[in-house]
């Protein structure tokens, strides 16, 4: 039995670093069907969560969506695009709050991001995985 | 008792705005949203949130009490291209208990009241109460947002803090530029705040500012305003510059201002002893461990109707648990002139502020 477990622990590990790398799989920035722009940089996407960048294109407010502070996904969000925490970035909306900018609005799920971004003109937000949920576009994949 | 005191201390105008706000607070909640403390409450175009400070003071020689020094709700509206409203309007300074009895009521103030135009997605025009942007300290002072107890002179005293009057900003889009903001009150403060809330009144107040962010958290600014001290009929001329610096753990923080003060003093106000009033003080923040900060503060202020300059030091802890919300413990030590500067002197303090 001992030998039987020894055998197959390789691939026990093997599965294990696969099952974790998929969940620790990129980001998709995702937004309404509505928005003009078909691609974004990260430069802009950093303009919109820092609530530099307030209107696309075609003069729709741009409404961003954030996931909750604890989430995994929005600490690789606040990485891969601010190289800050989510608590420092939540400092930094908390300043704007007071000066009367809204901050980004906070969904729980992938899919209440998904369900919020579909359902509102303006929306962008992001979420985990590789394939593009239905009823949005996709305007940039993060790492 | 509290309510009654509110009710009877409430001047009828402000009725509607705070019923508004907290008719607001109320409302339904976007179903979708999941709400984290400081995050407030949307609903359709319209945005509710604000913040408590509530301060044990125990400086030497006077009675400790326990203050809620600010309870501050402020509410916007998104409406349209011209229509962008927002208020603040807060308690302010009411205490809760204090040794040996007696108690100090707060007062409710219209902090801001202004409504902003977008011209374009950098460009902006404020009519209305506002604050002023001088260095960095005044548009930010909510109490869970800086990370002292006692707010220096130099970010308050000198100048006007609050301007009644138009706004343009300018935000610059190609984060290289520095941003600007000019202002004028043609007139006096709009929503006048109580003698109780500030010593000082002015007028025919203009002024501006430069920004150069360096990121979302350093930056310097320099600033400008020029004006009429009402109690005293003098004109005065400031200029200030400011800094954000961050170095990993460490953050550090410095506002300096000078003020040229000119004119004939009125009769029976209190005579000017410097031509010039002048501030400076340095603020290093270091994170010792995740959440917990220790904070040293030095400060220079010479105020232009005091023989002495007042000269204070502080040491302080800070926790942090969320981004919303700080308890803090700090002692002052005050070196120099501190009778008629009331706000600072020797002793403890410790606070607990939380946005909502």
């Amino acid at each position: 039995m001992f030998i039987f477990i020894l055998m197959r622990l390789p691939l026990l590990i093997l599965g294990f670093l696969w099952a974790t790398s998929g969940q620790a799989g990129g980001l998709l920035v995702i937004a309404s069907p509505a928005v003009p722009d078909a691609a974004i940089s990260v430069k802009q996407l950093a303009d919109i969560y820092s609530l530099k960048k307030t209107f696309w294109a075609d003069s729709t407010r741009v409404v961003p969506v954030n996931r909750e502070i604890s989430s995994a996904e929005r600490d690789n969000f606040s990485d891969a695009v601010f190289n800050l925490s989510p608590e420092e970035l939540a400092e930094y909306w908390n300043r704007l709050n007071f000066q009367g900018k809204l901050p980004p609005l906070v969904q729980t799920s992938d899919q209440a991001v998904v369900g919020f971004v579909r359902s509102v003109p303006g929306a962008i937000g992001y979420v985990s995985g590789d394939s593009a949920p239905k009823g949005v576009k996709v305007l940039l994949r993060l790492p | 008792m509290f309510k009654i005191q509110i009710e009877t201390r409430m001047r009828p105008a402000l009725l509607p705005l705070v019923l508004i706000q907290l008719g607001l607070i109320f409302s339904a909640v976007n179903p979708a949203e999941a709400y984290e403390l400081g995050q407030g409450w949307h609903s359709g175009n319209y945005f509710v949130s604000g913040y408590a400070n509530i301060e044990v003071i125990n400086r030497f020689g006077v009675p400790s009490r326990l203050d809620l020094d600010d309870l501050s709700l402020f509410a916007s509206g998104h409406i349209s291209q011209w229509v962008n409203p927002f208020t603040e309007v807060e308690l302010s300074k009411h205490t809760l208990i204090q040794q040996g009895g007696g108690a100090v009521h707060g007062d409710i103030i219209i902090e801001r009241f202004y409504n902003d135009t977008l011209f374009s997605e950098h460009n902006t025009l404020r009519v209305g109460k506002l604050l002023a942007p001088l260095g960095d300290w005044n548009l930010v002072h909510a109490a869970p947002l800086i990370p002292i107890i006692t707010r220096p002179y130099t970010t308050a005293r000198g100048f006007a803090a609050y301007i009644g009057g138009i706004s343009w900003m300018h935000d610059a889009e190609d984060g290289v530029t520095p941003d600007l903001q000019i202002y004028a009150q043609p007139d006096t403060e709009w929503f006048k705040r109580p003698t109780s809330q500030t010593i000082r009144n002015f007028r025919n107040v203009l002024g501006g500012h430069l920004n150069l962010p360096f990121g979302l958290v350093d930056k310097i600014g320099i600033s400008l305003q020029h004006g009429e001290f009402i109690e005293t009929g003098e004109t005065f001329t400031l200029y200030g510059v400011n800094a954000n610096k961050s170095f990993g753990k460490l953050r550090l923080e410095s506002e300096a201002i000078t003020a040229h003060f000119s004119g004939v003093v009125l009769p029976g106000s209190t005579p000017r002893l410097h031509d010039n009033e002048s501030g400076i003080f340095g603020l290093a923040d270091y994170t010792v461990i995740p959440q917990w900060h220790v904070i040293l503060e030095a400060e220079y202020y010479q105020d232009h109707t005091l023989d002495r300059s007042s000269r204070n030091t502080l040491l302080a802890v800070a926790y942090k648990p969320t981004a919303a919300m700080i308890w803090k413990l700090e002692y002052i030590h005050q070196a120099g002139v501190s009778a008629s500067m009331a706000p600072i002197s020797t002793g403890l303090k410790a606070a607990c502020s939380f946005l909502f």
